[in-house]
């Protein structure tokens, strides 16, 4: 009888093979072929790996878990990585984690205000609104589509307590502008970098300017493990408390089948608790069961080596594109980078100026028809989405590019599943539309 | 805390100073995350099978500083059951799982101002890897260190303090030694730790740190003089396990 050892090589061979017979590529078609906007793109190595994790039958997080983290935050250069089983859930675990108690008077309470933006995704501002803060609403700026450093100086209030906003499509926000904004005030910064890994900012990634930061790694995002995300700080004290709220809101920070990794498992007091009860059950928040399984992070460890090629993909892509639409200047807002960014872009985004014989809503039927996938800027203005229109909040100025953005905006795929051919038949069918 | 890692490590070297105080020099396979003097690891013996739980294990302060080396010092007391079978069955070229770094027993806030590290016996474990990581740094932080043994042959720190004194100006120690050495390479005094010396002698210094490191119940009495003594809770740290 083979051994388990043998038999593993003898599998993980046969996966090997099977990646090769199951996901070859397909040469491109135009007309026939789709033209995503965004996608897995992954080779034998990722499956090889799932599988791998599969037959260690570990199932929750584990070796590929605890890899990933360890070399995330290398990548970052940050101390934590706090894997999670979403993007969402990380901005969840990120806003969640600065209302810990454990931050005495730096703690966000009910009521505190974060300042955000509705041109974006829900879930930067459901954790707002979930964690009973009040979320301010300030404008974007058109091309960039980032919030206006102006405007969030401005709607700073004696309730104000936070920022957290997103770095809009991998494009960086002003960091510069609202790292003076949250200094001069003591205001928190949560950076939503789930559309902006790899993105830099004088130099600097993305994701480590701010006090917390999260990230996606949902298939349509610059590196995948189906569903995933993370939270990550260099602030080991927040880092243990995201790690608390992910994990049930347990004191105790041993990993799956561990016991006692503190060395101090019976021996202390914690609240009303008698001395020495097991700090595995000692709960110091309202915590979530947000972790992933040790396959997701598989897929991850595997991704996360190719990052830097995805970025320059993406980055590759995105030029193609902005060269061959410069000549729809009066038809188009195109999308431009903020001043001293070099962003990982995650779409190109475009915006239907005024007075145009057409309408986003007509340009991107017609590209859909064309088997071109398009997007809208996520929700548009968030305030006027059923769910967001009863909420708490404060709106700063009328925001009127969100509107505008709301009405006029799409964006289209740079992911690196697409390379010159789909970029050309994209720019095709934008010259046969126009004219 | 960074991100833990459990690790395989490769005993490369064993030194013992007694018959029951050994160190352990380990080279890490993989990356060795970031860790911080004062930190901890938990060391198996036994194979670590990712299919199943952690195995059994111990925890040992790490007495290095971090390196890029990938290299790890532990000094390890024969205590019980576990100690013993490290000491009986781990040679040089045998692999052992860590798992690492745990423990926020750490220096961060010693750096801007004044210290008491007090250890006892293999306790002085954590101070090492604090001592050796200030020495790579030019940082010259208020340091004392009273430090108590059984018998000299369990000083494990004669070139470190040497190169202490000779390069930290704020540097300065108190040695007991409970058998009388006869000759030993700098000052003592025979006897145990004296609590109520260091606490009269710390005394004149505000906002010192204290530092504890060795027997539970060691810690125990020094904790328990120093709140006596007035000294504040949020300035006593400690270094212990069940």
């Amino acid at each position: 009888m083979k051994s388990n050892i043998e038999l593993r090589k003898e599998i993980l061979e046969l996966v090997e093979e099977y990646y090769h017979a199951k996901f070859k590529t397909q040469p491109f078609q135009p007309g026939i072929s789709v033209v995503p906007y965004a996608g897995r793109v992954f080779d034998e190595r990722e499956l090889v790996r799932l599988v791998d994790s599969s037959l260690d039958f570990w199932l929750t997080a584990g070796r590929n878990a605890e890899e990933f983290e360890s070399e995330f935050a290398n990548y970052l250069g940050l101390s934590d990585a706090i894997l999670v089983n979403s993007g969402s859930s990380a901005n969840l675990v990120a806003m969640s984690t600065l209302t810990s108690p454990k931050l005495k008077d730096r703690a966000l309470k009910p009521g505190d205000e974060v300042i955000t933006v509705a041109a974006g995704f829900p879930t930067t501002i459901a954790p707002i609104v979930q964690n009973q803060l009040v979320p301010v609403f300030v404008d974007v700026e058109l091309g960039t589509y980032n919030a206006i450093p102006q405007q969030i100086e401005e709607a700073v209030s004696e309730k104000t307590k936070a920022i957290f906003i997103a770095h809009t499509l991998g494009n960086p926000f002003e960091l510069d502008k609202v790292l003076e904004i949250a200094k001069k005030n003591s205001l928190w910064i949560i950076e939503d970098n789930c559309d902006a890994l790899g993105s830099r900012y004088k130099n600097k990634l993305t994701g480590t300017f701010g006090d917390i930061a999260t990230c996606s790694f949902y298939p349509a995002h610059h590196i995948t493990m189906g569903e995933g995300g993370c939270v990550v700080t260099n602030n080991e004290d927040l880092a243990r408390i995201a790690r608390s709220f992910r994990d049930w809101g347990r004191d105790c920070y041993c990993g799956a089948g561990e016991d006692n990794t503190c060395g101090i498992r019976f021996s202390q007091k914690f609240g009303d608790l008698p001395v020495g009860y097991d700090h595995k059950y000692v709960y110091s928040h309202i915590g979530y069961n947000l972790k992933v399984t040790d396959m997701q992070a598989a897929v991850g460890v595997e991704q996360l080596k190719k990052l830097e090629g995805f970025v320059a993909k993406r980055k590759e892509n995105f030029k193609m594109l902005h060269e061959g639409l410069m000549k729809y200047n009066d038809n188009f807002i195109l999308p431009s980078a903020t001043q001293n960014s070099d962003p990982a872009w995650f779409s190109f985004i475009i915006t239907v100026k005024p007075g145009q014989k057409f309408t986003r809503n007509e340009i991107v039927q017609y590209l859909n028809t064309n088997k071109i996938h398009t997007r809208n800027l996520f929700g548009g203005n968030l305030i006027k989405q059923p769910a967001f229109m009863e909420i708490k909040k404060r709106v700063y100025g009328n925001l009127k590019n969100t509107d505008y953005i709301m009405d006029n905006t799409f964006f289209i795929g740079v992911y690196p599943g697409n390379g010159k051919e789909q970029i050309d038949y994209i720019l095709e069918k934008l010259k046969g539309f126009i004219g | 805390m960074a991100n833990p890692r459990k690790l395989k490590a490769k005993v490369v070297d064993m030194f013992d100073y007694c018959a029951n105080v050994r160190k352990l020099k380990l080279q890490v396979e993989g990356t060795l995350p970031r860790f911080k003097p004062g930190q901890f690891l938990h060391l198996s013996i036994y194979d670590y099978d990712p299919s199943f739980n952690w195995p059994e294990s111990r925890c040992f302060s790490l007495a290095n500083a971090p390196n890029s080396e990938n290299e790890i010092e532990l000094v390890i007391s024969k205590k019980g059951e576990y100690t013993s079978k490290i000491f009986d069955q781990i040679k040089p070229g045998d692999h052992v799982w860590i798992k690492l770094p745990y423990g926020v027993f750490n220096f961060d806030d010693s750096i801007k101002g004044s210290s008491i590290l007090i250890a006892g016996g293999t306790g002085v474990s954590p101070f090492i890897s604090f001592l050796r990581y200030i020495l790579t740094t030019s940082l010259d932080p208020k340091i004392k260190l009273y430090y108590g043994i059984r018998d000299k042959e369990v000083f494990m720190i004669d070139n470190l303090i040497s190169e202490c004194i000779s390069k930290l100006e704020n540097f300065s120690y108190s040695f007991f030694i409970e058998q009388d050495p006869g000759n030993f390479n700098f000052n003592y005094s025979t006897g145990y730790l004296d609590v109520d010396g260091i606490i009269e002698e710390s005394k004149l210094i505000p906002d010192t740190l204290y530092y504890l490191s060795g027997p539970p119940q060691m810690i125990k009495v020094f904790e328990d003089k120093l709140i006596l003594n007035g000294i504040d809770n949020k300035n006593i740290r400690f270094d212990k396990w069940e």
